[in-house]
């Protein structure tokens, strides 16, 4: 197992969301259903079969914007295409044939049979497609994360999928469930902080004050006249059309594009990313007549969609009736069972020495993972793993709204941050019942 | 032997930083030939892009070599975790994944399911394309006869006019699909199902270099739009394609296989938020027989 920093007073933005932890299956199973169900989606609703008109010469790589570096796309290679150098290329027919093994492989991935497999044959044959789509007209069409997704799925260990005929248990801790999260997440996040950086690269750091979108507005608005253009959705655009939009629009982008990295290491703005990158391709599609926004899907996927399932510790230590009650009501409505609400008596601190006791009443809570919270924080985390709270849980992720109500709440809460051995302690008591519990998962 | 040849293709912060070199050396090398060979127009948008591009590989360079020892350890930490004996499928997993992403940006590689992110542009250049007065217009445009302008007027959404600021022409395109028994329907190129058209048929709407494939493309894809489906979903819930167009409802078209001819056109429109919007011109730039 994986632990914080000990040192770690319970109120730090930074919390790296770990490679090698043990945590709940959740988050993988969601990654297996939706990466399949997603690739499911894209090949039931496109027609890869036209590939199958095209003759051999019609594979030219013309779309040179971006590959054209390289004087034979590597691409040729990693998608297989080198290997109609020696056999014909497939017809409609067999297009067709290609395209329903993989709608068959993601069907069987979604019921949990035999996923890797299923994984791996789709991941092979939707790549080829797209490997034809990009040697004849364009070098994207917006399936990079699809893919991806189930690279992920191909690359992880067969005990971290859900399958048909075995017990499905939410209560297990694998580290084969967590690092292909975190592998998703890396490449997700590398995948639109490189779009930032290449915003900053081609253009420069002032790119959303030249970014214009009151002219993509106004072009916009003109397509939509013509059944013969790119769609653009006129009402829309005809609210961009001032450049203050566009400045805001840019800058949002820039900054979410450029910091999508943090996902993996500051946990409170990854709700704000994951939202700002969700809308910005449904404006893309609105404005620009560009679909990227099955990749929403995967973007959801980088919330941290274990934390109502990881079990947490929290310990309140004063007098205070409100508290008190506060602490019981959060027992209460602890549907899920992820919550261990405790008064100090319960806990066996061993304050042995009066004078190093803790001084002032204070709240914090131990997740499983090892990292601590306390005050404001703790109630987010409590929040978190109460269904009925949930809503204010995701108001103080909302950007600001935290800074804001923080001063408040230490002002009136009463509740001072809890001292650096008390949190010691208190994570020592948890290591030891985490550690019970995996050994009684692994005896059963 | 296997502990040998182990030990030669070991993991090393210094193996890394030289791969990390070469990787800069060869987006150098690849950003200043294509530039040099191909765009050398100094200043143009092209030569901006990969000078860019070339520019920001040597500045990694110069980071990498000036700053080498403490990029190494920096990478030292890495391939420490990396040699951890726990875990070790993912720790290798994880720590390849991570090289080949770094690897393809800097090298610009496009490898099927991974590139190095979506380029960045701006709209500045992007503008209306309306003209208060007729704009002048080449002979052809008079051989339209007032009966396919009545036509083509099914091909332009008037009621999008009222969200324009003023009135005026604009030009702009049309696709007419011609069925068996004299109907003419407006259609797209999302019928072909390609991200851009122009890069198989030449162009989009001038003369067609495999209009062959247009017409089977077309045909093909009406048999699913005909029935309300994109291809085997419901038009109303699937995917739409990575380039989607104006929406079309293909479905009181005649059958697929009564489609006769496929014709292209530029239009000028004259557009009024206020008042009548309707084709005004219209110049026929290709034709492309379906039936054989």
């Amino acid at each position: 197992m994986c632990y914080g920093n000990t040192a770690d007073t319970g109120t730090r933005e930074v919390r790296f969301f770990g490679i090698l932890r043990d945590s709940p299956p959740l988050h993988f199973y969601l990654i297996q259903f939706v990466g399949f169900a997603y690739l499911l989606y894209r090949f039931l609703s496109r027609d890869y079969t036209v590939y199958g008109y095209l003759s051999p010469d019609m594979f030219n790589y013309p779309r040179t914007f971006g590959m054209e570096l390289w004087p034979i796309p590597l691409l040729h290679f990693t998608t297989f295409q080198f290997i109609y150098a020696w056999i014909p290329r497939p017809t409609v027919d067999a297009m067709f044939a290609l395209q329903m093994i993989v709608v068959g492989c993601c069907t069987l991935g979604i019921l949990g049979i035999k996923p890797r497999w299923c994984a791996g044959i789709a991941f092979v044959l939707a790549l080829h497609i797209t490997g034809m789509m990009q040697a004849s007209n364009s070098e994207v069409d917006g399936g990079s994360l699809a893919l991806c997704t189930i690279l992920v799925l191909v690359l992880s260990p067969s005990e971290s999928f859900y399958r048909l005929g075995h017990k499905l248990s939410l209560s297990q801790r694998k580290t084969c469930s967590h690092w292909p999260t975190f592998l998703l997440m890396l490449i997700t996040g590398t995948f639109y902080s490189m779009a930032g950086l290449n915003k900053i690269v081609d253009v420069g750091p002032h790119w959303p004050f030249v970014l214009h979108l009151e002219n993509l507005a106004t072009y916009g608005i003109e397509n939509s006249l013509f059944l013969s253009d790119r769609y653009a959705h006129p009402e829309l655009c005809s609210w961009n059309v001032h450049p203050a939009w566009s400045y805001i629009a840019g800058l949002v982008t820039l900054v979410a594009e450029v910091g999508f990295l943090a996902i993996l290491f500051v946990p409170r703005y990854r709700l704000a990313l994951v939202i700002s990158l969700c809308v910005f391709h449904v404006l893309v599609f609105a404005m620009a007549g560009i679909n990227f926004v099955g990749s929403s899907l995967i973007l959801l996927l980088c919330l941290d969609w274990n934390a109502p399932l990881r079990r947490v510790s929290l310990t309140y230590n004063g007098e205070s009736a409100r508290w008190l009650w506060t602490t019981r009501l959060w027992g209460r409505l602890n549907w899920l069972g992820s919550l261990r609400c405790q008064t100090v008596r319960a806990v066996s601190f061993e304050t042995s020495n009066p004078s190093t006791a803790p001084p002032g009443d204070w709240l914090v809570l131990i997740d499983e993972n090892g990292e601590v919270y306390s005050g404001l924080q703790a109630v987010e985390q409590t929040c978190t793993r109460c269904p009925l709270l949930w809503a204010v849980a995701l108001l103080l992720k909302v950007p600001g709204v935290f800074q804001c109500v923080r001063p408040a709440f230490d002002r009136r809460s009463g509740l001072v941050p809890p001292p650096a051995d008390v949190v010691e302690r208190s994570l020592h008591t948890t290591r030891r019942e985490a550690e019970a519990v995996c050994e009684m998962i692994a005896a059963a | 032997m296997k502990t040998r040849l182990a030990t030669s293709f070991r993991v090393t912060p210094q193996r890394l930083t030289l791969l990390l070199i070469l990787a800069c050396l060869i987006g150098i090398y690849l950003s200043l030939f294509t530039v040099l060979s191909k765009h050398y127009i100094f200043g143009s948008s092209t030569f901006r892009y990969y000078g860019g591009y070339a520019a920001f590989n040597v500045l990694m360079l110069i980071l990498l070599i000036r700053r080498r020892k403490w990029i190494e350890q920096g990478l030292s930490a890495c391939v420490d975790w990396l040699h951890e004996p726990t875990d070790v499928y993912a720790r290798r997993v994880v720590f390849s994944t991570a090289v080949v992403i770094v690897l393809c940006y800097l090298t610009r590689a496009y490898i099927g399911f991974w590139f190095p992110g979506i380029a960045g542009w701006t709209e500045a250049r992007t503008g209306s394309r309306m003209v208060e007065t007729l704009p002048e217009l080449s002979p052809e445009y008079s051989e339209t006869t007032e009966q396919e302008l009545a036509k083509l007027n099914g091909t332009i959404i008037s009621d999008h006019a009222r969200y324009l600021s003023h009135a005026g022409y604009i030009r702009g395109n049309a696709m007419l699909l011609h069925y068996k028994d004299g109907q003419s329907l407006p259609g797209n190129h999302e019928l072909t199902n390609f991200v851009f058209p122009q890069y198989v048929f030449g162009t989009m709407y001038g003369a067609q270099r495999n209009s062959g494939v247009l017409a089977q493309s077309i045909k093909s894809t009406l048999e699913h739009r005909t029935q309300g489906r994109r291809f085997l979903l419901p038009d109303s819930v699937a995917y739409p394609n990575h380039s989607p167009y104006m929406p079309i409802d293909y479905r009181g078209y005649p059958p697929a296989s009564e489609l006769e001819r496929v014709s292209l056109w530029q239009i000028v429109v004259f557009a009024d938020p206020h008042g009548e919007t309707k084709v005004v011109a219209a110049k026929r730039e290709a034709i492309v027989n379906v039936l054989r």
